[in-house]
């Protein structure tokens, strides 16, 4: 049998397929494709230019090979810098001097999220009282960020813009042999968030990590959470909070000649110092979001937060929740447990069912929620093993059950404890699971029969297999809970009056370009074409335009009863034309469709 | 776009001319060099490929040689006869020399057969028949994964989606093309 992903079948094919694909399938990468530009532009340039050019008879017999860009990872230095030969560099036309203001960032999603927050003021207690209140607290050795320009991105940014944006800094190395150029500092700091920051940094005391005592590769990028980087005239300052427990800080002497900026420092000469980078993680989220952060308003105020210590070591019991008008110390420790639970804001995250026991309350409670997807794994790796997690991305909870679950964890007290002795948790304990994806980070809480809690967070570093995430573990905590309470309160929150929710059930949108929601929805049954729009250009979910179809699987509620009607809806869920008829057969547990007459429906809405 | 046009026009806005020669012809070019180098080659080697075929099409009609018609058909030369050097070069690496003394020389005496070619074409016409009939984006989705070798995340820039409902999707639309491929016998 062939292989149906195989699409050798269509390589080394004759013109017409050529044409063909070039017409229907276009390589559609616009990066790539002014990547190419530039790349045809300067061979084209410098052999225009070359001696003899004039005389030389251009043959396209093709013997002539062109030296190909040499781009070179530095070797130790990580993330936002890389290292490219000299004579490329030349080529690049990055004069810093006669460059203008930095080209927009290509849209990501954390640095678009952090790029919208920074615009949104906190309510914080203002700068003066903030500095009155850090100078109250720990010496942090780097420094006041209040006192610098600090930018921030995302520890992946620089991956993302590199091959597509020019750089927004460059640093020749005194030897100019080497260049390192930095993509992430366009999204500037506000006053308010670097006092937060610093609010937050003076709240442990520092302790500098021995370089040989470092878990962190430094030339693997993905170690990094957040950098913060800030110019003056003559230095440059990086602080970068890494995944690993620790914060690296730098400050590199520049000089200026010609335009060009140049240093002979090791970037990667800096201190390390220890940090707990999950909580770190969650308040700098938060003082990016523009979250409230109040700093120590007493000069005399103690910092309550012991050095980051590891989690399993951590004993210390959480604080009780405070309500919003209490006067209270922010701390590392206590920051993202203030107005919810320790592993986030329930409502505000997609958390999906990744497990349930089978026949559990949960299971039986949530239905198809618990199933998971086998397309959407995640391969972690722990140590010299591996283990498998699955998503349910199907059947997302909807807003009413994620606000009462968030209610629910919302208004616990949660207690760290130490790690259980897992040899007690075997196969036939109750347990349940829920994981959410943000950008590369995933968090997952897992409910166990022992009253216990865990909480994970991975970090992911890349695609394996078939489409998988790679992922690794950045830090688990424990919490002592009870698990019958629990159980009860999401069951009944997970509780689904429908005995389905229907996947095999496809739609198109109508062709009329100017309804850009799912105001009409064509009901279409997999492998069967129910009308002839579906070739026309339509349009696609909530408002994502395209000229082409977006397809959206129109998962649908389906109640617990042998039969029910398929029906064209709009946003009110308002039943706008019957498509035909769906019957469930306990029996077999399977379902059937049946399309009365999909066309006259699809007129009907019109 | 004819040679004499091109010529004409570049006099008064080269810069402009080129690009406009390039944006019409980047997909065709990008297919033919890529169809040839995409089992051997990396996504640099194809990018490095594209870029000489553009770079040499422009030199070429900088020169005093007249072409004569449709510049389509210089384009498509030079792009695959420049995919077949880089397709020759790379392919070279990994080879090793055969005697002509070998008993296995006899069977390398012909690798192209015209029944075999026809074959191949009307093969690769009903897969992407299949493909065309699963819809947009599902076909789209499939080419640019398979084809292209692009991943979940490069595709779902290009169709507006996350990459985790990319991912969700492609698995599902494999299902569905394995089974228009069964039954239109293509599956077997």
């Amino acid at each position: 049998m062939k292989r149906i992903n195989n699409m050798d079948l269509l390589e080394n094919t004759d013109q017409n397929i050529i044409d063909r694909i070039a017409e229907e399938y276009p390589p559609s990468d616009e990066d790539e494709k002014e990547k190419i530009f530039r790349m045809t532009m300067e061979k084209y340039n410098s052999k225009k230019s070359a001696d003899g050019y004039e005389d030389t008879e251009v043959t396209v017999s093709g013997v002539e090979h062109y030296r190909k860009f040499s781009w070179v990872r530095i070797t130790s230095a990580a993330a936002a810098c890389l290292a490219i030969i000299a004579g490329t560099a030349a080529t690049l036309h990055m004069n810093l001097a006669d460059k203008g203001e930095p080209d927009i960032p290509q849209p990501h999603q954390v640095a678009t999220a952090v790029t919208n927050t920074l615009t949104t003021e906190p309510a914080s207690s203002g700068n003066t009282d903030s500095e009155n209140a850090v100078s109250a607290a720990y010496e942090v050795p780097f420094g006041k960020m209040t006192d610098y320009e600090y930018t921030v991105s995302s520890g992946d940014l620089p991956r993302e813009k590199e091959h597509t944006e020019d750089p927004h800094l460059m640093i020749y190395s005194t030897s100019g042999e080497t260049a390192f150029m930095f993509w992430d500092m366009d999204n500037k700091l506000s006053v308010d968030k670097r006092a937060s920051l610093d609010a937050l940094f003076s709240q442990q005391q520092w302790e500098e990590l021995p370089s040989d005592k470092m878990v962190s590769d430094d030339t693997d990028d993905n170690h990094i959470l957040y950098r913060f980087t800030a110019r003056t005239d003559n230095t440059l300052r990086i602080i970068w909070i890494r995944d690993d427990n620790s914060l690296f800080f730098n400050e590199i002497a520049l000089t200026e000649k010609d335009g060009k900026l140049f240093t002979d420092a090791d970037f990667n000469k800096g201190k390390n110092y220890k940090i707990d980078s999950a909580k770190y993680k969650a308040a700098i989220d938060a003082i990016l979001k523009g979250e409230s952060v109040p700093a120590p308003t007493e000069a005399n105020t103690e910092p309550t937060t012991e050095p980051a210590s590891s989690a399993a070591a951590d004993t210390t019991e959480a604080p009780e929740p405070q309500s919003a008008d209490t006067e209270h110390t922010v701390t590392v420790d206590t920051y993202s447990w203030q107005t919810h639970a320790p592993f986030g804001n329930f409502k505000d995250c997609d958390y999906r069912f990744a497990s349930a026991k089978e026949d559990s309350p949960i299971a039986n409670a949530a239905n198809t929620l618990t199933e998971p997807d086998h397309d959407t794994r995640i391969v972690l790796e722990l140590g010299d093993s591996t283990e498998y997690r699955e998503f349910a991305w199907d059947t997302p909870l909807s807003d009413e059950q994620k606000k009462t679950i968030s209610d629910i964890f919302n208004n616990y007290t949660w207690n760290t404890t130490t790690q259980p002795n897992m040899e007690t948790v075997t196969d036939d304990t109750d347990s349940f699971s829920m994981m959410y994806m943000e950008d590369s980070f995933i968090y997952e809480i897992t409910f166990i029969e022992n009253n216990i809690m865990r909480y994970d967070l991975y970090v992911t570093h890349g695609i394996v297999g078939n489409d998988d995430y790679l992922a690794r573990k950045v830090s688990t905590y424990y919490y002592s809970i009870d698990y019958a309470y629990f159980r009860d309160a999401i069951a009944q929150a997970v509780v689904s009056p429908y005995r389905f929710h229907e996947q095999n059930v496809y739609f198109t949108l109508n062709s009329d370009g100017t309804n850009r929601s799912y105001d009409i929805v064509c009901v279409y049954n997999r492998g069967d074409k129910v009308s002839e729009e579906r070739a026309e250009p339509f349009i696609a979910f909530e408002g994502v335009t395209a000229n082409y179809g977006i397809g959206i699987e129109f998962v649908k509620n389906i109640p617990d009863v042998q039969t029910a009607q398929l029906c064209i809806i709009n946003k009110s869920t308002q039943i706008r034309a019957v498509m035909g008829e769906y019957t469930y057969d306990p029996n077999t547990d399977s379902v059937t469709t049946v399309f009365e007459d999909p066309q006259a429906a699809y007129s009907a809405v019109q | 776009m004819t040679d004499t046009e091109y010529k004409s026009r570049m006099k008064d806005e080269p810069s402009l001319c080129q690009r406009e020669l390039f944006d019409e012809y980047y997909n065709y070019v990008y297919s033919i060099v890529f169809n040839k180098l995409r089992s051997c080659g990396s996504r640099e080697d194809v990018d490095e490929c594209v870029s000489d075929v553009f770079s040499d099409v422009f030199i070429s009609l900088d020169s005093d040689k007249v072409h004569g018609g449709d510049i389509k058909g210089l384009i498509a030369t030079i792009a695959r006869r420049r995919a077949v050097d880089m397709f020759r070069k790379l392919s070279s690496k990994g080879k090793t020399d055969i005697s002509i003394d070998d008993e296995g020389v006899r069977e390398i005496a012909s690798d192209e057969r015209v029944d075999q070619l026809t074959e191949a074409a009307e093969t690769a016409n009903a897969l992407l028949n299949a493909v065309k009939s699963l819809g947009q984006p599902d076909s789209t989705i499939i080419i640019q994964k398979y084809y292209y070798n692009k991943s979940s995340g490069e595709i779902a820039g290009a169709v507006s989606m996350k990459p985790a409902a990319v991912r969700q999707r492609i698995s599902r639309t494999l299902k569905r093309l394995n089974e228009i491929l069964a039954a239109a016998g293509e599956g077997r």
